[in-house]
């Protein structure tokens, strides 16, 4: 994948939002180490994101306060140092005297040891627990597509879903896409049979025909996943869908010179 | 080097460090946003502050286990921000009266609370954040404040996923040249 289609495929939006699986973060780094002009393509969105949600927002004081005296007071060691005073010892207990300050020391290295310890264990758990979220997070994004294909299977297994093969225009006969058309859910799923790649600035868009006019049905979403059926927006009525090339964003009315595929849908 | 990434280079290292007396540069910048986003899931401005403390309170106590390898600081703070929100959302101490409302709702409450707390320096610029079309901000919205993902959105609002991702990225793209003006304006 190129620069210009890793920056306009969204990653980086999904990056700065937090909603990139561990697998995709990693890959955004490496991405900046080969091409470091998207460090400034992603600062710009995160700038803007910033910039975004403070808008009409004024803080009250009272917050930064308390923060700073929580920081304050947490931040640079509360810890009381306890002071153990020892009485001068008496001769006859000198051997006693001797034997305590042995298990004094003794205590204070397994307290010192037992304190490092601890503070590398509550460091690992904290890492234990972000490894968790993220492998968390990584099992909702399995699982949501798990269901999504029981669901497509469902679907396309259902007799009332009609497929329509959308064969392509004399002035682009290689292009091929299929509709399948619940009538009874009005769901509308699409898949990409052979359409070529797009230049960045360009999305495919489907347009239903009710009743003679077109009517937008969606953008297609062009990835090397797009041969598995996307799901478009939902019509209870149509005679034909097309799938015409518009600028990116998709457009209001379709330009039917850029028409590449149609089929009939009844 | 861009001056964001040294900023955050200077952000971490104020955190790696434990440097208590400078983590109110910390607080300055990332402050606004993230009261921003708090308040889109509380909409009470007091309980709304309250949650703001503990999200940053939580920000410098957790300030170890931030990893840049896994995103950016913004990231990681918006993360521990909207979790702190999400998570009172679900406790008692909430107003139940905006307990069960529905994500539908949420969005229209997003798109109105927008706007009413009118701030004289940023006038210029909210009228400008409203021309983004709605179906745009409403999809930016949710990834943003609710911290929905693009196939939630696609499945819960019945919205195609292409359209989603091209209008997750429009809004982006035309929110970029709002603010580029409203920098130079």
């Amino acid at each position: 994948m190129n620069k210009e289609e890793y920056i306009s495929s969204g990653i980086l939006e999904r990056y700065v939002l937090g909603q990139c699986t561990s697998e995709e973060s990693s890959e955004v780094l490496r991405m900046i180490s080969v091409y470091p002009e998207i460090q400034g393509e992603l600062d710009e969105i995160e700038s803007t994101l910033i910039q975004y949600a403070a808008t009409n927002v004024v803080v009250p004081d009272r917050v930064k306060n308390a923060v700073m005296a929580h920081v304050k007071s947490g931040g640079n060691g509360t810890q009381t140092t306890n002071v153990v005073t020892m009485s001068p010892p008496q001769n006859k207990f000198n051997w006693l005297a001797a034997a305590s300050v042995v298990l004094l020391l003794g205590s204070a290295f397994l307290n010192y040891v037992q304190y490092t310890r601890n503070n590398s264990l509550s460091g690992e758990i904290a890492s234990l627990r972000d490894q968790n979220s993220v492998f968390a997070n990584d099992l909702d994004v399995t699982k949501a597509g798990y269901e999504k294909s029981q669901q497509l299977f469902a679907f396309l297994n259902d007799t009332a879903t009609k497929v329509i093969s959308m064969k392509g225009v004399p002035t682009s006969p290689n292009s091929q896409a299929t509709i399948y058309w619940n009538k009874k859910t009005s769901e509308v799923y699409l898949s990409v049979n052979s359409l070529d790649k797009q230049q960045s600035e360009y999305d495919y868009q489907l347009w239903a025909i009710v009743d003679g006019a077109p009517v937008n049905a969606g953008i297609l979403q062009m990835s090397d996943t797009s041969s598995i059926p996307q799901k478009m927006e939902s019509f209870s009525n149509a005679q034909a869908f097309a799938v015409t090339i518009e600028k990116k964003g998709g457009s209001v009315s379709p330009t039917l010179e850029k028409m590449v595929v149609i089929g009939n849908a009844i | 080097m861009s001056d964001q990434k040294n900023r955050d280079i200077e952000f971490v290292k104020i955190l790696s460090d434990g440097d208590s007396s400078k983590f109110d540069l910390l607080y300055d910048y990332f402050s606004g946003a993230l009261f921003g986003v708090v308040k889109k899931i509380i909409p009470d401005e007091e309980q709304a502050a309250d949650i703001l403390q503990d999200a940053f309170i939580k920000i410098w106590d957790k300030r170890d286990s931030y990893d840049s390898s896994k995103g950016t600081l913004f990231t990681w703070m918006l993360n521990i921000s909207r979790n702190t929100a999400i998570d009172f959302t679900r406790s008692r101490n909430f107003k139940s009266s905006t307990k069960n409302r529905k994500l539908e709702d949420n969005v229209g409450i997003i798109n109105k609370t927008t706007g009413t707390h009118t701030n004289t320096d940023v006038i210029g610029m909210n009228e400008v954040v409203e021309t983004l079309p709605a179906d745009q901000r409403q999809i930016i919205d949710l990834m943003y404040f609710n911290g929905l993902s693009q196939e939630e959105i696609s499945n819960e609002f019945n919205i195609p996923l292409g359209t989603v991702k091209t209008r997750a990225r429009s809004a982006i793209s035309k929110l970029r040249a709002v603010f580029k003006v409203g920098i130079q304006a």
